[in-house]
């Protein structure tokens, strides 16, 4: 038993104890925060792949080959382009929006800072539930096919540094009806080819829902659908880059 | 200067809680239960984190310079003799990411080559308690036959698998690791294509289909749930296929080159997530990266 004065005295001393803890406990949680916030600034400031400025594209190899007959890669630059400016006198486009982007949002395909590559017309590739999402300098568009089986074709103008030899080293393919050197590597759940055309970085997945799926056993079905990208657009964004006028 | 005002903290909420036993006068029975489970859910994880730290390890959470949780772990790019060639590149491909699974602890670990992996065909339990234990270990590049460049051999495995909290399936979340939007959706496949240069995509596998709160186009903020840790991996001549509870989990980054002819070669590439997956996770387990619904 306590006396009243003795209780008095320790329930003072519980309030203090209890106010500090309050303090302590916020004073602590602030400071849990702030180390996350100061270990993600330091990160940032770690080494880490630089990222470079948007590629230059070649606005003019894009251009004829939108406005060219679309024959399988008859009108794509050569692997050795490096980004060469758009000709000094503006170029006309007659046609900036293929069929295929035609079908696509208006305001996705505007809103896209490159050359929007998309299956030619009428090929193999099936383009009637098509989509596209756009990030500006770069994109990706989802082509469902049969059931199961979805292509991917995504174009990117933002990339990291590799190092020196990184890239060089890495085996590619030289394809038939495919102008530049191509990358396919197979993914976990289907295949992937990656190839640079205008400036620009363009990668095809194929993913497969079933293992078995006779598109996905090897990347012949992937080939064929890398053969049949030689439609280009461009949007309101990339004709202005590009200097065009229609 | 920061962490003794921490301690402080904490000490005097668990100098509290030891007294509140026997407090004559009339308390919160709520409140207390509730300061009483946060105090044991904390505690808890103290003893786990200090049963499992190294020395070294330990001596390094009074360092004001590493301030963050410590996380037994082997070094990125080195693997388990036998499992596989590893890498070099250890750097940081996704600084600042968020941790890709909404609950702690997590467990990087390799699915083949522990128990109830097909190399370890002596014990086929992968709920054994070794596999949901730390150190942390790198399986990119583990042994397969595909192709991927950056593994010492030039082929591996192109992503890191992580053990969720427990080894119970379609129960723990998988988190965005950026803000981007949902660019492919397979039947055991969610990529996520971040918002901001570069434009990394983030591939995150065997997710429960039934239980993807996201669609194709999604946009998706950092943290927010995509879906839940499973053992699905699609099918197989159009019977379902399993592998172990877990989540894969990969980094694909678009990468160029310009030679000293002027010559530009680019390709997106799958890099290693170990060296970004465990920061994020530290910062993750101090705190940051809240879940989104």
């Amino acid at each position: 038993m306590f006396s009243g004065k003795f209780y008095l005295w320790r329930r003072a001393g519980m309030g203090a104890l209890l106010t500090s803890a309050v303090i302590g406990a916020v004073v602590g949680l602030a400071h849990a925060q702030e180390m996350a916030s100061s270990k993600a600034a330091q990160l940032k400031a770690a080494p880490s792949p630089r990222l470079q400025n948007a590629t230059q594209v070649d606005w003019s190899a894009a251009i004829r080959q939108a406005d060219g007959p679309h024959i399988q890669g008859a009108q794509a630059p050569s692997p050795q382009a490096r980004g060469v400016a758009a000709d000094k006198a503006a170029p006309r486009l007659r046609q900036a929006i293929r069929p295929v982007a035609s079908r696509l949002s208006r305001d996705q395909v505007n809103r896209t800072r490159l050359p929007l590559l998309t299956p030619r017309e009428g090929g193999m590739v099936r383009t009637e539930r098509a989509r596209l999402v756009s990030f500006g300098d770069a994109y990706s568009l989802n082509l469902p096919q049969d059931k199961g089986v979805v292509l991917t074709v995504t174009g990117n103008r933002r990339m990291v540094q590799a190092k020196r030899g990184e890239i060089a080293r890495k085996p590619r393919l030289k394809l038939a009806n495919i102008p530049e050197d191509v990358q396919i590597t197979r993914l976990e759940d289907g295949w992937s080819a990656s190839f640079r055309r205008f400036g620009v970085l363009y990668t095809v997945d194929l993913l497969c829902d079933d293992a078995q799926d006779v598109k996905c056993l090897d990347d012949a079905y992937l080939r064929k659908a890398v053969a049949d990208m030689t439609d280009v657009s461009l949007g309101e964004e990339a004709q202005k880059e590009a200097g065009v006028a229609q | 200067m920061k962490i003794p005002r921490f301690l402080f903290g904490v000490l005097t909420v668990s100098l509290l809680l030891t007294g509140c036993d026997d407090l004559p006068f009339p308390t919160d029975k709520g409140s207390e239960s509730a300061s009483s489970s946060a105090s044991t859910s904390s505690a808890s994880e103290s003893a786990s984190s200090a049963s499992t730290s190294s020395a070294s390890e330990s001596s390094s959470s009074s360092s004001s310079v590493t301030p963050l949780p410590e996380v037994p772990h082997q070094a990125a790019g080195l693997l388990p003799a036998g499992s596989g060639s590893g890498y070099d590149d250890t750097r940081n491909w996704a600084p600042g990411i968020c941790f890709p699974l909404a609950d702690t602890p997590a467990y990087a670990n390799s699915q083949v080559y522990r128990p109830g992996g097909s190399a370890v065909p002596s014990n086929p339990s992968q709920c054994a308690p070794e596999n949901y234990a730390y150190p942390w270990i790198d399986n990119f590049c583990e042994s397969r036959s595909w192709v991927n460049p950056v593994c010492n051999s030039g082929k591996g495995h192109q992503g890191q698998d992580l053990r969720p909290k427990a080894c119970t399936n379609n129960t723990y979340w998988a988190v965005a690791a950026e803000d981007g939007v949902i660019t492919q959706m397979g039947s055991y496949t969610v990529a996520l294509t971040a918002d901001a240069p570069p434009y990394r995509v983030y591939r995150y596998l065997h997710l429960q289909n039934a239980s993807l709160k996201v669609g194709l186009h999604d946009r998706v903020k950092r943290g927010q749930k995509i879906g839940k840790v499973s053992n699905n991996m699609g099918t197989s001549g159009g019977k379902p296929v399993y592998t172990t509870i877990h989540l894969h989990f990969e980094i694909r980054v678009s990468q160029s080159e310009t030679l000293s002819d002027g010559t530009m070669l680019a390709e997106n590439a799958f890099v290693p997530p170990y060296t970004a997956l465990l920061d994020a996770y530290q910062r993750k387990l101090a705190g940051d990266c809240p879940v989104v619904e």
